[in-house]
């Protein structure tokens, strides 16, 4: 199979808070032929003062998903701002299926009306007409919500490049350490600091309803869960007892969090009902057991064990009873996280090659690995399945990286300042 | 039983005997034949006794002076929770240190390198401060002495990739 290798880079000043400046920089480090070929025209009319296209943001979203071949911008051969003057053959030629074009027409000061239209070149027909306003500061959510309709029109999948990610960075500053709990768009963009500490943070989660995050803070000198409002910003500790707190996990309905305590004496599974505080001790024994992660029914549950000698994934209902287990493929399975269908289970997989990103199909127990690196960790899918993102090295520094979930697209997002890691991917807003 | 397990043992009786050495009460499980005692020491000429304690046993150093000589860190192989030999002089100073101050308390922080998960790793941290301070309630210390902490691979000692790296952050960090 002939892999393309191409990088987009493009780097953006972006303010966070009032802090110093910060640059992202998104690279697509492999991609593969046999992806749906697709154009995504220069979009015409007005100018604006947004600091990039909103092209160019769906072209990034759509190549860094993996199921689409798009072309190169200098490739595209014609200038269109009207479909009448479509010259199909030209596009065709360039071997393109689908043409996205989109034209911007500033309404009002910073107002902007952009309007666009997906054609299928082999049809000769529209597939996709629509209609956003917007204003300019908005420019990146108008071109994720776009990539959003595209890919769920081509696909039959919903799009989730409007969703975010939150993750853990550790950042030196004046010779001080602090750790910070972020959110940023998916493609890495529009980072924010939701928590800050000089103690170490770990394990955010997403609530099934993207309003809130349970994560670690050892702020008090030990570990201890909290709960935090992502829009108000008040938060609750529910959990700080002796010994361990940690790996928090929302089951599917949002009621419950399953968590790991080693106030017993060795690390073993709970879960919280988090509106009557009652709490139920699962999974118990001297075994280290941690990293609880809910089937989609809500029914079971994962969690890694070393039960066996050393760790691997195992799956036990949420009424208790004997685990099974699940992953007999390497020495070291950890952390699982599962796909939104339930067929297919992300995890650390060391084989004997390094840390890295496998995906096991629940059915079969097929195993494949799906990065590259020597200590890749903390993988999480996408609400839609279709990518993983997980925590990888890059000389040295922790960045984050995405990967098709069937490994033939990787991308790193790549925060300039700070080391990160833990990246937990939010649901669909 | 492993090597080290046996020396810590081993170690834990001499305490053991030293401890008990001005008293001659007899412990349970120790076994005393009463047969030839005061008897005739002329039936066997060559028979003498060595005590342990005193200079041919083992010469304990305080707790800062260890500390001063050899650190306060336990160390540990990749994915294990199991003390070294080299530990144990550290382990049994601060073992004495707290016998000797019952008011006296130590805190035990535990460490992973950064391979493997993190939450796995913060679990694993746990489990060797966790040996670190059975070993040392094994001396007769109090569970109330002993504070444990895991920050798994949260806090490295020394940041890096590789062996060297990693082998000073699997660790157990005895802080007074």
């Amino acid at each position: 199979m002939k892999t393309l290798v191409r990088v987009f880079s493009l780097a953006v000043f972006l303010f966070i808070g009032q802090s110093a400046q910060a640059v992202l920089e998104i690279e697509i480090t492999q991609g593969v032929e046999g992806g749906l070929p697709i154009a995504i025209a220069v979009f015409t009319g007005d100018t604006y003062t947004a600091p990039e296209a909103i092209e160019t943001i769906v072209r990034n979203d759509l190549a860094r998903s993996g199921l689409f071949d798009v072309l190169d911008k200098q490739r595209l051969p014609q200038v269109i701002a009207n479909p009448s003057q479509l010259n199909f053959k030209a596009w065709r030629d360039a071997g393109v299926e689908s043409l996205l074009l989109g034209k911007i027409t500033q309404t009002n000061g910073d107002q902007f009306r952009i309007e666009f239209q997906l054609i299928d070149l082999i049809r000769k027909k529209r597939v996709l007409g629509n209609v956003i306003p917007a204003d300019a500061k908005d420019v990146r959510k108008v071109g994720h919500k776009i990539s959003d309709l595209v890919f769920e029109t081509l696909t039959g999948i919903r799009g989730a490049f409007s969703t975010r990610v939150a993750y853990v960075s550790t950042i030196n500053k004046d010779g001080s350490k602090k750790y910070v709990l972020q959110i940023a768009d998916a493609d890495g963009y529009n980072a924010r600091t939701i928590f800050s500490s000089s103690k170490q943070i770990l394990s955010p989660a997403w609530s099934p309803d993207g309003s809130r995050l349970a994560y670690v803070s050892f702020e008090s000198g030990n570990s201890a869960i909290y709960i935090q409002d992502i829009i108000q910003g008040t938060r609750a500790k529910v959990s700080a007892k002796k010994g361990i707190n940690s790996a928090p996990a929302w089951s599917p309905d949002g009621r419950q969090l399953a968590f790991t305590l080693s106030a017993s004496g060795s690390p073993d599974i709970y879960i919280l009902d988090i509106a009557s505080k009652n709490l139920k001790h699962l999974i118990s024994g001297p075994a280290i057991d941690t990293e609880p992660s809910w089937m989609p029914d809500g029914k079971t549950l994962l969690f890694t064990s070393d039960r066996s000698g050393g760790p691997q994934i195992y799956q036990v209902s949420v009424n208790g009873g004997k685990a099974k287990r699940l992953t007999f493929d390497g020495k070291y399975n950890a952390a699982a996280d599962v796909s939104p269908d339930g067929r297919f289970i992300a995890l650390v997989n060391n084989s004997g090659n390094g840390f890295r990103v496998a995906v096991m199909d629940v059915q079969s127990q097929a195993m494949r690995v799906i990065s590259n690196g020597s200590l890749d960790e903390g993988p999480s899918f996408a609400p839609n399945g279709s990518m993983i993102m997980y925590a990888t090295a890059d000389q040295g520094r922790g960045v984050l990286a995405a990967v098709s979930a069937d490994g033939r697209v990787k991308q790193k997002l790549r925060l300039t300042e700070g080391d990160v890691r833990e990246p937990s991917w939010s649901p669909f807003r | 039983m492993t090597k080290q397990l046996f020396l810590a043992f081993f170690i834990s009786l001499l305490l053991a005997f030293s401890a008990c050495s001005t008293s001659t009460k007899q412990m349970p499980g120790d076994v005393i034949s009463d047969d030839y005692e005061g008897g005739d020491p002329s039936l066997d000429d060559s028979a003498a006794t060595t005590g342990l304690d005193g200079e041919g046993g083992l010469s304990m150093s305080s707790l800062d002076d260890v500390i001063a000589q050899s650190g306060n860190v336990v160390y540990f192989d990749y994915n294990s929770t199991e003390i070294r030999d080299e530990s144990i002089p550290l382990i049994m100073a601060a073992a004495e240190s707290l016998t000797a101050n019952p008011a006296a308390q130590l805190r035990l922080e535990g460490h992973a390198d950064e391979r493997g998960t993190r939450e796995f790793n913060l679990a694993l941290g746990e489990q060797r401060a966790q040996t670190v301070r059975d070993l040392i309630m094994l001396q007769g210390v109090s569970g109330n002495q002993l504070d444990i902490i895991s920050y798994g691979e949260e806090k490295p000692a020394v940041v890096g990739s590789g062996e060297e790296s990693w082998q000073q952050n699997r660790r157990v960090e005895i802080i007074q």
